[in-house]
């Protein structure tokens, strides 16, 4: 199909300015013809007001002395001027008196207003001469037009000359210009379509230093920018697709309508598809959650979701979901991570198991602790009690059999009296301490107040309040051991270390999650400690292993300074609660 | 053909003869008294006295006065020279009405029979002779041998001027140099400033010069009054005109508009003149060579 040769810039450049050039050369030639015939006929005008006005002003006093010898005389004196045809004086009675020059047929012309009104070639003028308001006589001037026409023709010649002139060094200024501009343009134009068909070692010669040479120059730094913008995009992508090729996360793209668009390697093993299978399927194939509906893919995920994959086969696996979004040319590009946690899931759940079990030691060896200490409590009490009681009844007798005659032996019973009561004193605390007598007897609360009130008895500065919310004396004797250990272990620490002031000990039963709890809270107002403190002894530990193996929770709230807040959630079985 | 009959043609005449008159009567008529120029306006003649604009700007006022006084156009002319304005006067016949000096008219009076109607209502004039005060001239008898300016040799004040050196004993063509200049205002300037010894001009011209002019010259002699400028008319001009004009000049001063052009020529008024007043100028005119 034939080009028109109007589409080619070299034609459209070369034939616009021509085009322009004529017409605006012709334009500035007949304006400048018409300004030049202006100027002239302005000048002639001019020429002739002023000899009219020197002649009517200077003649007066010839006409009134009827000197008109002197009056030629002197009219041929000022009267030198080319352009001058003819010059007449009319005295009073309008007869001429003074005719210099080649005077016009009669009845004389009309005369003119402007040379450029002229018809007859002569540019006839006329003024009264006065001397004040007296009339003398009357001025006729003719100028003739030839010499300004001449001028105009000359003039006219030249403009059209130059114009022409300069019309022709245009259109081979512009042809040269236009070819030598056009071709490097060629250039760079198949220079680009190189650099877009990739290759980027081409490069333009700049010649010179004009505009097209800056494009040059530019042109070529551009491909340079690019390659190496490309080299170092190409190279990011490989880092990339390294990355995403040797991770065990599997990793799909996919837009706002959930179709997959690409995938790494790793997905084809964690979901069972072959090859690049999933591009095109809906990315929601890959979950069998029922409840993360498309609007989830499509909500960036601020931490990995733990959800259930579906393989190809149906199967289901625990994986951890991340999805990031990145907008491109205005729409949603999304990118989801996709991290296989079923070992990771067999392990935790092996993690629990040791613990549940580990947990159950724990409960099961307090519990035995427990009722190894009731047990030498009850052993210590029947036993080494009824000894002592024995003991006692018998140093007594011995002590009043005695009476003073012997001494000796007096003393000796009393000494078994004291060392007696001194054991069962020893034997009595060692019983409080294995297993308070009245826990049994009297329930946890009983057993905390006696506790609290010897604790009183042993630290009276010490405001130390008990306070007892809703009935807790039906409680489980794994759960009244575990509190009163704790109480009793707490009050141990803060007689050894907290030096507080006022110590308030809460039990409270309360309703957690729906489920009744036993809530025990003790706050002092002493030194506290930092809680993320490793080495805070074995105390707070054992009150932590106690709760958690009754199933129970245990926190300490402490600052430096600010004392300490102990709180220990247990919950209670339903049978205790009814 | 209408015949009439000789009482009709008489009665037809006599009214022609009436509206004639009447015509006449309201226009002026100049009378032929001898060879004149035929034209239907008056042409009055001026001394060129000064230059011909200055002496349009100066009496064209008295020519539009008169004209209108007369019902009749009026022009004015001079001549290029006092010379030449006498031969226009004398022997052209081109002036009606004529202002001129008054030894001209007395040459114009004698030789064309031009008649004075009224003069300038002043002081008769007279001629003075100056000389810087700088100079040892102090009287007219130290003029022998030095030089003496005029304004031109048919100037009144040039041939008032030789009949005082005459008077004294003085040849003017041989005991001293006498040089002539464009004016009156020249010839003093030509004292004062030593290109010549002394100079004769005109009193009251003298007495309107700048002062420093008076003061740097002395008048070292006056010479005899001389009637002042008279206006007359050609011989042709029909007496009843003259009259006419002698009536509107002289009763000028009466009326408005004549006041008013009496101040502009800066004269009192003007006053029937006799040729007897100038007949004492005789004496002078025989100087002239052009008489």
């Amino acid at each position: 199909m034939p080009v028109s040769p109007w589409r080619s810039l070299r034609v459209r450049l070369i034939s616009s300015v021509v085009i322009i050039e004529i017409v605006m050369l012709s334009l500035l030639v007949w304006s400048n013809i018409g300004l030049l015939q202006q100027a002239y006929a302005d000048r002639l005008r001019d020429s002739a007001d002023s000899m009219l006005k020197q002649v009517a002003t200077t003649t007066g006093g010839y006409l009134i002395a009827i000197d008109y010898a002197s009056l030629e005389e002197y009219l041929r004196n000022i009267a030198d001027n080319d352009e001058l045809s003819y010059l007449a004086i009319f005295d009073r009675d309008e007869r001429s008196v003074v005719k210099l020059g080649d005077m016009p047929d009669t009845p004389w012309p009309a005369l003119d207003e402007h040379p450029l009104q002229v018809s007859d070639g002569i540019f006839d003028v006329a003024a009264p001469i006065l001397i004040g308001d007296q009339l003398l006589g009357q001025v006729r001037m003719g100028l003739s037009l030839t010499q300004m026409n001449a001028a105009i023709h000359t003039a006219r010649v030249n403009s059209v000359a130059i114009a022409g002139t300069e019309i022709t060094l245009t259109i081979l200024a512009t042809v040269f210009i236009g070819l030598r501009l056009t071709r490097r343009l060629g250039r760079l134009a198949n220079a680009a379509q190189q650099v877009g068909a990739g290759d980027y070692t081409t490069t333009v010669a700049t010649e010179i230093d004009d505009e097209v040479g800056k494009t040059a120059a530019a042109f070529n730094h551009m491909v340079s920018e690019v390659s190496e913008r490309t080299r170092r995009m190409q190279n990011l992508l490989a880092r990339e697709r390294v990355i995403e090729e040797t991770s065990i996360d599997g990793m799909v793209t996919y837009g706002d309508d959930l179709i997959i668009l690409s995938q790494n390697p790793a997905i084809t093993s964690l979901f069972g598809y072959a090859g690049r299978a999933l591009i095109g399927q809906p990315v929601t194939c890959l979950l069998s959650d029922e409840n993360w509906e498309g609007s989830h893919w499509k909500q960036p995920t601020p931490t990995r979701t733990e959800l259930t994959g579906l393989r190809k086969d149906t199967t289901e696996f625990p994986l951890e979901l991340f999805i990031g979004r990145v907008d491109l040319d205005g729409k949603p590009l999304y990118a989801a991570t996709l991290h296989d946690i079923s070992e990771r899931k067999l392990k935790e759940h092996e993690c629990m198991t040791l613990l549940e079990g580990n947990r159950f030691l724990v409960h099961k060896s307090l519990a035995v602790q427990e009722e190894e200490r009731r047990y030498l409590a009850r052993e210590l009490h029947d036993e080494l009690g009824q000894c002592l009681t024995a003991i006692q009844a018998d140093a007594r007798i011995i002590h009043d059999r005695s009476g003073d005659a012997d001494s000796h032996l007096k003393a000796s019973a009393q000494a078994i009296l004291t060392l007696s009561s001194r054991i069962y004193d020893v034997v009595h605390s060692m019983m409080q301490r294995l297993r308070p007598v009245v826990l049994d007897d009297l329930g946890l609360i009983a057993a905390i107040e006696e506790e609290v009130n010897a604790w009183q008895q042993r630290y009276k500065t010490v405001d130390l309040q008990f306070n007892v919310d809703g009935d807790v004396s039906a409680l489980e004797e794994t759960i009244n051991i575990s509190v009163y250990r704790i109480v009793q272990e707490a009050l141990t620490n803060i007689s050894k270390h907290s030096e507080a002031t006022r110590v308030t000990i809460e039990l409270a039963k309360q309703e957690c999650d729906d489920t009744a709890c036993l809530l025990l809270k003790i706050e002092d107002n002493g030194g506290g400690m930092d809680p993320g403190q490793r080495n805070r002894g074995l105390g707070l530990l054992g009150m932590r292993e106690r709760i958690e193996a009754i199933n129970g929770s245990f926190s300490i709230h402490s600052e430096p300074g600010k004392g300490l807040r102990l709180q220990a959630r247990v919950p209670l079985p339903e049978y205790e609660t009814a | 053909m209408i015949r009439l009959s000789n009482g009709a043609r008489t009665l037809w005449i006599m009214i022609l003869w009436m509206l004639a008159g009447s015509i006449f009567a309201q226009t002026p008529h100049i009378q032929p008294a001898g060879p004149q120029p035929s034209r239907d306006h008056l042409v009055f003649g001026f001394l060129p006295i000064v230059s011909p604009e200055r002496l349009v700007r100066r009496f064209s006022p008295l020519v539009k006065y008169l004209s209108t006084e007369l019902n009749t156009e009026i022009r004015m002319e001079t001549a290029p020279d006092f010379a030449q304005f006498v031969d226009r006067t004398q022997n052209e016949k081109r002036y009606d009405i004529l202002f001129t000096a008054p030894h001209l008219y007395y040459m114009a009076s004698k030789n064309a029979g031009y008649q004075a109607l009224v003069r300038v209502d002043q002081a008769s004039m007279q001629a003075v002779i100056v000389a810087p005060t700088r100079s040892n001239i102090r009287s007219i008898k130290d003029l022998k041998n030095k030089r003496l300016a005029t304004t031109g040799s048919l100037a009144l004040s040039t041939l008032l001027a030789r009949q005082l050196l005459l008077e004294n004993n003085i040849n003017p063509e041989t005991d001293l140099s006498l040089v002539a200049t464009p004016s009156h205002s020249a010839s003093l300037l030509s004292a004062y400033q030593g290109t010549t010894d002394a100079a004769t001009l005109m009193l009251p011209v003298y007495r309107r010069v700048q002062p420093h002019l008076r003061q740097g010259t002395v008048i070292i002699a006056y010479s005899h009054h001389v009637p002042h400028i008279p206006i007359a008319v050609a011989p042709w001009v029909d007496t009843s005109v003259a009259a006419r004009i002698q009536a509107a000049l002289v009763d000028m001063r009466k009326n408005k508009d004549g006041r008013a052009v009496l101040r502009a020529l800066e004269w009192p008024g003007f006053i029937s003149a006799s040729d007897d007043a100038y007949e004492a100028l005789g004496p002078i005119v025989d100087q002239i060579e052009v008489q």
